[in-house]
């Protein structure tokens, strides 16, 4: 296209603007505005959460915390135990290793009663990966839901 | 945030766009109740806003895609979503009297939503792409884009006419 071509098309481009503009928009009613302002001021002035819901939403939250701060408490004793059934000897892989575990339990070494407690030790670290699992996947979900209001952020 | 400042300068523009995207005043006028509902209760989001024109267009696009889910059903309202609400221009605007805004006007509305959306909010509210884009959950480019592909199908449309 020209330098004479593309001024034209431009030109014509900023006269759809300005016929667009000339366009008459509707008038919002009269009472719109008192109304739309009166019931927002309702809105403000009752509290998003009733007295009862809120003791609850923290009674929740304490308990998440405990639950989030007890969680380590618990996988360091269970570290300890393993350690102890252990007798002392490091394992090579990190703890929660299941697949290790089960070999060592699967040749016979040990006695009976320790080889049970790994057993139960080998299945708890089993369930508790397994929890994570879900947590990370609910997490995983969440994340896509909330993504429908905080799009705000961009901002 | 004062609400009556908020009213003042964007309650008529929020109107308008939510005639435009739901095609009835009285869907409007709940949509912008239910909008201004949220901005009471977002006190402290509002001081994380750095663009509140972009905000408050945001916040009034997902009340009244969410009206649409309440109102049509979820599945229906999706689709209607999809297609970006009933979307005419002619619910906006009163009707002119001009041979060739009448024309215009019909075109416009013929436009596809997505760039009818963008024209609208271009031209009418003078939001900026990046706004648009953030209203719309968009890139800056994409709005750049639709707004171009509209302005010209117009153009090519009234040149035709001529």
């Amino acid at each position: 296209m020209t330098d004479n071509g593309r001024k034209d098309v431009e030109r014509d481009v900023m006269d759809i603007e300005r016929d667009l503009e000339r366009l008459k928009p509707v008038a919002a009613p009269a009472d719109l505005r008192r109304r739309v302002l009166d019931r927002a001021a309702e809105v403000r002035k009752s509290p998003a959460l009733s007295p009862r819901i809120r003791i609850l939403a923290a009674a929740c939250s304490i308990v998440i915390v405990a639950v989030l701060g007890l969680d380590p408490l618990i996988g360091r004793h269970e570290a300890a135990r393993m350690a102890a059934l252990f007798d002392g000897r490091q394992t090579s892989l990190p703890f929660g290793e299941v697949p290790s575990e089960l070999a060592e339990v699967l040749t016979g070494r040990g006695r009976d009663a320790e080889r049970l407690a790994r057993v139960e030790l080998a299945a708890a670290a089993a369930a508790r990966k397994e929890q994570a699992r879900q947590v990370r996947e609910a997490w995983r979900r969440l994340k896509g839901w909330l993504d429908d209001e905080t799009s705000e952020d961009l901002i | 945030m004062n609400l009556d400042e908020l009213y003042e300068r964007h309650g008529e523009n929020l109107y308008r766009y939510l005639l435009f995207k739901l095609g009835s005043a009285e869907d409007a006028e709940d949509v912008l109740q239910e909008s201004f509902c949220r901005f009471a209760r977002y006190d402290l989001r509002w001081r994380l806003v750095r663009d509140p024109q972009a905000f408050v267009f945001r916040i009034a696009r997902n009340e009244a895609n969410r009206f649409l889910r309440r109102k049509l059903g979820r599945r229906q309202g999706e689709r209607m979503i999809a297609a970006g609400g009933i979307g005419t221009f002619a619910a906006a605007f009163a009707a002119p009297e001009e041979p060739a805004l009448i024309f215009l006007l019909r075109l416009a509305s013929d436009l596809p939503a997505e760039q009818k959306e963008v024209v609208y909010l271009k031209v009418f509210d003078g939001l900026t792409f990046k706004e648009i884009a953030s209203v719309c959950g968009i890139s800056s480019n994409t709005a750049a884009s639709r707004y171009r592909y509209g302005i010209e199908k117009l153009r090519e449309a009234v040149e035709g006419r001529r």
